[in-house]
């Protein structure tokens, strides 16, 4: 088979030895790749994951990359990170672009594997077949830029590319992220605290191979179709304002998360728009590797934080931006470089810290317990001087919201876990629950957590197919289709911008056969993106995982939105079961959200069968 | 105010409709096609959305329905987006939608995310 190396490379830090293992055809045709061999490889290699500490030796860090890493693909070369999330206690797990993937891949490896726990700190190098795990106590402590700089020069080529954590994966926060290329990261799940807890600092690679496709010339007429698309209206608004375009948009249907989730809209949203930020901060646009888009806008602050950089997508804009109540595009370009340098989500922060926030001003949180902090809601340097301390567990403060808002709210108690916006212990992203109800049960039904990259759901809510206001059971099946749509694009690994310009799933099909040759019909790749959703959840089962931890926070049920737009809206509890019911039964899955034996025997998942499977 | 007059506070300025208007509001590129963040137009006692987006052409001097709608009538959901008093409009209906003086209308961009 063409497109895949073939091989992974498995490390065991704690013995510092390597070994190949190969990537075997029915590997590659049921699991596809990127989100679908890690499912498959995470279940496998922690058989009894309810037993493991995340950050513990005994959890697995699992790196993999699609079958088009590598070649010429349109906007397909991206990596995928695997392991039971420090965060959420579940499957973890994290995309990321950039450079890396097709590094790794024309080095001649579709994945790694990590087990076990470095005695001193070390990073990996590969360069090609030369693998070499390397000391890496002169970069503890160093933030993400700083190490991919300092490993570029040790090695003395500036082309190797480098994955690593800062401080707070170091320290392992729950939040902790993986940062390549500097703006690129592994974001979600905590896996950056995985690797710091196996003293792992980096992955730096190198390749200079050639990755063979299976028909060169039906690919590049493919590809240059798909491209051509991509320069269509479908992709105009990554390409112009990126994803903060959203803000106004999401501000006027009152879906603009504010103040903790308090709030839909934002009275600076203009001030933080994506139209103003493309015309006072934006200092270049840049490109992933074979992506015609080039979505990702780079910021300069001015003034008071003049030097800072950073890439602001709109999920950090809006967690660090209007859920903080921060309606000043300089401090939010700061707060997103503290988060890229020092190593954490900026999702996960921006909730955190909002709640935090709203705990302070409601009495709940002391000034004693804020280090002396007037952590008020719009209190830029409040913010960023939180951030800071999360990311380096400072202080009492700092300790809390390291634990990730979940975990902080449980400690805090106080009520403060009725306003603790997570779902399975990930932060809700910048979707308003209320006002965007099949996007919420989405959301809570997804193998990661609260999880806005799982199906797509928030789409017929912000096109007007259907109420958002309300639900019913047929939105289960819209969660059902948009699931397994995204595990394919996952497992391909291809970016979600490009979804539009595929004109169906045959095209996904047609695309995996022209890369690697192995015969693929529509129908075949729709039914191993169940598999691999399936696959995933019985992990989560393994875990403790069923019907009870997919609902979203209390305050969806509780606290109706005062916005004008959206004014009393409030997702109503049987009409929240009725919906995952529906889901359920698309689904095949018990009443409980358990896979049946008979769906996953249908799946070709008989071990699974055996091992979770309910009876019908 | 004058009577019959109605305020709507829009990006910190106070817009005054007369009676039988209706504003329009600008999201990203709308706001470079119109050189504007919103403009106003006459609907009488009511109009139906379409309607209001063929006014919108000529006052423009250019076709506001095609950002909405492809050549064969297709719905064109991934790149344009029409709210309507905070409501999404499902863009397969536009000539069912009717406005209303006073009521509030933003052309905007699709909603974009999830890389």
């Amino acid at each position: 088979m063409k497109g895949y190396a073939g091989k992974y490379l498995t490390v065991d830090l704690t013995r510092g030895k390597t070994s190949i293992g190969r990537v075997e055809e029915s590997m590659a045709i049921n699991y596809i790749g990127g989100y679908g061999f890690g499912a498959r490889t995470l279940y496998d290699m922690l058989p009894n994951p309810a037993q493991i500490d995340p950050l513990s030796p005994e959890n697995v860090l699992i790196w993999w990359t699609g079958p088009l890493a590598g070649t010429i693909s349109t906007a397909g070369n991206k990596y995928s990170v695997f392991a039971k999330s420090p965060l959420t206690g579940i499957f973890g797990f994290g995309i990321s672009s950039g450079l890396f993937a097709s590094e790794l891949k024309s080095a001649g490896w579709d994945g790694i594997f990590f087990t076990g726990r470095s005695e001193k700190p070390s990073y990996l190098m590969i360069d090609d077949d030369n693998v070499e795990l390397r000391d890496a106590s002169h970069l503890w402590g160093r933030t993400t830029w700083e190490t991919e700089e300092m490993i570029k020069e040790e090695l003395g080529d500036e082309s190797f590319t480098v994955a690593s954590i800062g401080p707070a994966g170091e320290k392992m926060v729950r939040l902790a992220n993986i940062t390549n290329e500097r703006n690129r990261q592994v974001g979600r799940c905590g896996l950056g605290a995985v690797m710091g807890s196996k003293n792992l600092k980096a992955v730096a690679v190198r390749g200079t191979k050639d990755v063979e496709v299976f028909d060169i010339e039906g690919l590049v007429r493919f590809i240059a179709d798909l491209n051509e698309r991509c320069q269509g209206p479908a992709t105009e608004k990554y390409r112009i304002y990126g994803t903060p375009a959203n803000i106004l948009v999401h501000n006027k249907l009152g879906c603009l998360p504010s103040y903790n989730f308090q709030r839909g809209t934002f009275e600076y949203a203009e001030e933080v728009s994506g139209e103003m930020m493309l015309k006072t901060h934006v200092k270049k646009i840049i490109a992933c590797a074979g992506c015609p888009i080039a979505c990702d806008h780079v910021n300069q602050a001015r003034e008071a934080y003049e030097g800072a950089t950073s890439s602001v997508d709109y999920e950090s804009l809006a967690l660090l931006g209007p859920n903080c109540g921060i309606g000043n595009l300089d401090i939010i370009t700061k707060a997103v470089e503290i988060c890229d340098t020092l190593g954490v989500d900026t999702i996960s922060a921006g909730n955190v810290i909002g709640w935090a926030m709203e705990c302070y001003e409601k009495g709940i949180l002391s000034k004693d317990e804020t280090d002396g902090i007037d952590l008020r809601f719009g209190n830029g340097e409040a913010l960023l001087e939180a951030l800071k301390r999360l990311c380096l567990k400072e202080g009492k403060l700092g300790s809390l919201l390291a634990e990730g808002v979940r975990r902080a709210s449980q400690i805090v108690g106080r009520g403060s876990e009725k306003f603790a916006m997570h779902c399975k212990g990930l932060e809700w992203a910048a979707y308003e629950l209320r006002s965007l109800q099949t996007s919420t049960l989405g959301f809570a039904v997804s193998n990661r957590g609260a999880d806005y990259l799982r199906s797509g759901s928030y789409q017929v809510d912000v096109k007007g197919q259907v109420d958002r206001l309300r639900l019913d059971r047929s939105r289960g099946k819209i969660v059902y289709d948009g699931e397994n749509i995204y595990a394919i694009i996952d497992s391909l690994i291809i970016c979600k911008f490009t979804r539009g310009i595929f004109k169906s799933v045959d095209e996904f099909a047609k695309l995996y056969t022209l890369v690697t040759g192995l015969s693929m019909t529509g129908d075949q790749i729709i039914k191993a993106g169940e598999r691999i959703h399936n696959l995933a959840r019985c992990f989560n089962v393994k875990c403790g995982i069923s019907r009870k931890d997919d609902y979203p926070p209390p305050r969806a049920f509780e606290d109706p939105l005062p916005d004008d737009v959206v004014k009393g809206a409030v997702i109503k509890r049987e009409e929240y079961d009725e919906a995952l019911d529906g889901y359920y039964e698309c689904r095949g899955w018990s009443r409980d959200g358990i896979p049946t034996k008979r769906k996953l025997l249908e799946l070709g998942l008989n071990k699974e069968a055996e091992e979770v499977g309910v009876e019908a | 105010m004058l009577s019959g007059e109605k305020s709507l506070l829009t990006h910190h300025r106070v817009v005054l409709l007369e009676l039988g208007e209706v504003q329009v509001e600008f999201i990203g590129r709308f706001r470079e096609l119109f050189k504007s963040k919103n403009t106003i137009i006459e609907v009488g006692s009511e109009i139906s959305l379409l309607s209001l987006l063929k006014k919108l052409s000529e006052k423009a001097g250019f076709d506001v329905v095609s950002h909405f709608l492809g050549s064969s009538g297709e719905p064109m959901e991934e790149y344009s987006l029409i709210i309507l008093n905070g409501k999404a409009v499902n863009l397969r209906r536009l000539s069912e939608y009717v406005v209303k003086p006073g009521d509030r209308v933003v052309l905007s961009p699709s909603v974009a995310g999830g890389g």
